[in-house]
């Protein structure tokens, strides 16, 4: 059991010494979450502020200069009906990543509190909702989100929705089996044993010890989000137009690809970037997680 | 093993079940239904055709005798009937099963052979110059979408070079050549989807497996390196890999929706899309059910050859 001394230049070291020593400090950041961090950052802060630093308005037509090639004027060129493609990839990661990030956040939240009910419960509550789960995840999850969008009806929100119900068993699972490793930990059964209600256990006892593997699986969902998302507009079941969209950019563009690439490269460019940049912050949230776990024990 | 098999099929049947109860519910839930969707833009004002033709269609049963009523037609291998295309549905299903594994098949094994490779050979030399390049173009593979793949490789092969369509009209000729050169394009877009998933996992299995004892010891009485790998190592390694093969013959059977978007090829998943722009309740409903079918029954397999490759394995 060694304990990790808090370094000199903490700034927790002093003012909050038992939090540093309950707390400890990040071991070593991996660069692949700096990178991947730094890029989702930057299309966060795209999302943001896009629409407001836009050379052009959107969706503003330039009739004179259709399917322009990239220029001083319009840096990435135009589309067919000349709307300036850089103003449409910056306003388009507003629409892709809140999509993609309401998407995971409502998977997870489900996903969270149905695994740690199945976990923590066990009997024929976890076995009622595992066989759930196993019937939903025997779709592959393209499918199943195409079904609950032709149902729901194809725009923005009910993508999300889809995203959602396709994440919840999946992120369960994971937390399910968090949970059955806390189900016997002393803390636990000494809370029970307190006769402290099954709530109380389950979201002040168990859920502060299962967050490394729901931070993970959140970045993993984050990244098959985003590649939901673009692709339900690809197949225009996600936002509609005129919305400048990242698939559905390329969905209805594509027509010109031959004579004008750019208008189906900016777009696609923005979603390789974002997903890389997702999936290198997951890499590294999982490898910089099960660093420090093993720094604690 | 054998009493293995037949537990796993018993278990199939209760998720096919499941599988049939979820798809019929959830498409219970659409607004209108099928009478709604054949009259179209003559709906009568009284309603009268309407109340007739769900009567014909059966559509005013409870829902447990309509659902009970398809179950027993699917269990006879009658899909039901298709409103957009006025014929039955189990012929055109198959139909387009063909053309869907004409495109899953060749990329799965193109996939398959070449991942392993390229994963054993990352795996050889953890953070040698090899293995950070393999790692860089597979993190960039699983980051593309089949349809910004597709639309690359149609831009450079298609339009710059000239070699292949840019999509699959099937209209038009016949003959091996003709499948190949059509096949190219979206078989290469799903070979590299799904290329990138499998080396990601054969590398970091097969690095799991070198580190183990027995590993080192084949080394060190002197085997040759070749077999080490290949016999000893790979044949572990490959327990997690057969498992996200098997998910990628799901998401081939089904998720190859966008790929044959991209290419305007008729599989399955088009017919899936087809289905819902059309409204067509009973053709969706069966093409959903074949699809999740038969990623369950890969899921099977993968079990299956799961147990063959590791004796210790029997649920």
């Amino acid at each position: 059991m060694s304990s990790q001394p808090s370094t000199v230049d903490d700034p927790r070291s002093g003012v909050e010494a038992s939090a540093a020593l309950r707390v400890k400090p990040p071991r070593r950041v991996p660069l692949t979450l700096l990178v991947g961090g730094g890029i989702v950052a930057l299309f966060v802060i795209l999302a943001v502020v896009g629409p407001l630093v836009t050379p052009y308005p959107f969706d503003e037509f330039h009739f004179q200069s259709k399917l322009a090639g990239p220029s001083g004027e319009f840096w990435l060129g135009t589309d067919r009906y000349g709307r300036d493609i850089f103003s449409r990839v910056i306003a388009g990661a507003q629409i892709t990543v809140t999509m993609a990030a309401t998407g995971t956040l409502i998977g997870v939240l489900a996903g969270v509190i149905i695994g740690l009910i199945s976990g923590y419960l066990g009997g024929w509550t976890d076995e009622g909702l595992m066989r759930v789960t196993d019937i939903a995840m025997s779709f592959p999850s393209l499918l199943l989100a195409l079904l609950v969008v032709a149902v729901l009806g194809a725009n923005a929100v009910n993508a999300v929705i889809s995203i959602g119900i396709v994440f919840t068993p999946r992120v369960a699972r994971v937390v399910r089996s968090a949970t059955l490793g806390l189900r016997h930990v002393q803390f636990v059964e000494a809370a029970e044993v307190r006769g402290e209600s099954s709530r109380y256990v389950i979201f002040r006892e168990i859920l502060p010890n299962v967050w490394p593997p729901i931070i993970v699986e959140t970045c993993i969902r984050m990244s098959y989000a985003v590649l939901l998302v673009v692709s339900l507009s690809y197949l225009g079941l996600g936002a509609q137009p005129p919305a400048p969209d990242w698939g559905l950019m390329i969905s209805k563009e594509r027509a010109f690809l031959a004579t004008a690439p750019w208008v189906v490269l900016a777009p696609a460019a923005a979603i390789v970037a974002l997903v890389i940049g997702v999936n290198l912050l997951g890499d590294g949230m999982r490898e910089w997680l099960s660093a420090r776990k093993t720094a604690d024990e | 093993m054998l009493a293995f098999i037949v537990r796993r099929l018993g278990l199939l049947g209760l998720t096919l079940l499941g599988i049939s109860l979820l798809v019929f519910g959830i498409l219970q839930l659409l607004p209108g239904d099928a009478a709604t969707t054949i009259l179209g833009a003559w709906q009568d004002r009284g309603g009268q055709t309407h109340e007739y033709l769900r009567h014909a269609l059966g559509l005013d049963r409870p829902w447990y005798e309509q659902y009970l009523g398809w179950l027993w037609g699917v269990l006879q291998g009658d899909l039901g009937r298709s409103l957009a295309m006025d014929a039955p549905i189990t012929p055109i299903l198959f139909e387009r099963l063909g053309y869907s594994l004409r495109l899953a098949i060749p990329a799965l094994l193109l996939a398959v052979s070449i991942s392993l490779v390229l994963g054993v050979l990352a795996a050889t030399r953890p953070n040698g110059f090899v293995d950070h390049a393999i790692t860089v173009i597979t993190l960039g593979g699983v980051s593309v979408p089949a349809f910004v793949s597709g639309a690359v490789l149609i831009l450079i092969f298609a339009a710059w070079l000239g070699w292949f369509p840019s999509s699959s009209s099937l209209a038009t000729g016949e003959g091996f050549l003709f499948w190949a050169k059509m096949l190219a394009l979206p078989v290469a877009t799903l070979t590299i989807e799904a290329l990138a998933h499998i080396t990601r996992i054969t590398r970091s299995s097969m690095i799991e497996v070198l580190k183990t004892p027995y590993v080192r010891t084949a080394r060190l009485k002197g085997m040759p390196r070749r077999v080490v790998l290949f016999k000893h190592a790979l044949r572990n390694a490959l327990l997690p890999t057969v498992t996200v093969i098997a998910f990628n013959i799901g998401w081939m059977l089904g998720g190859v929706v966008v790929v044959e978007q991209v290419f305007s090829y008729p599989g399955l998943g088009s017919l899936v899309l087809y289905a819902i722009e059309q409204r067509d309740i009973p053709l969706l409903q069966a093409s959903m059910f074949f699809v999740a079918a038969g990623y369950c029954l890969a899921n099977l397999l993968a079990d299956i050859t799961y147990a063959l490759l590791d004796p210790r394995i029997r649920y």
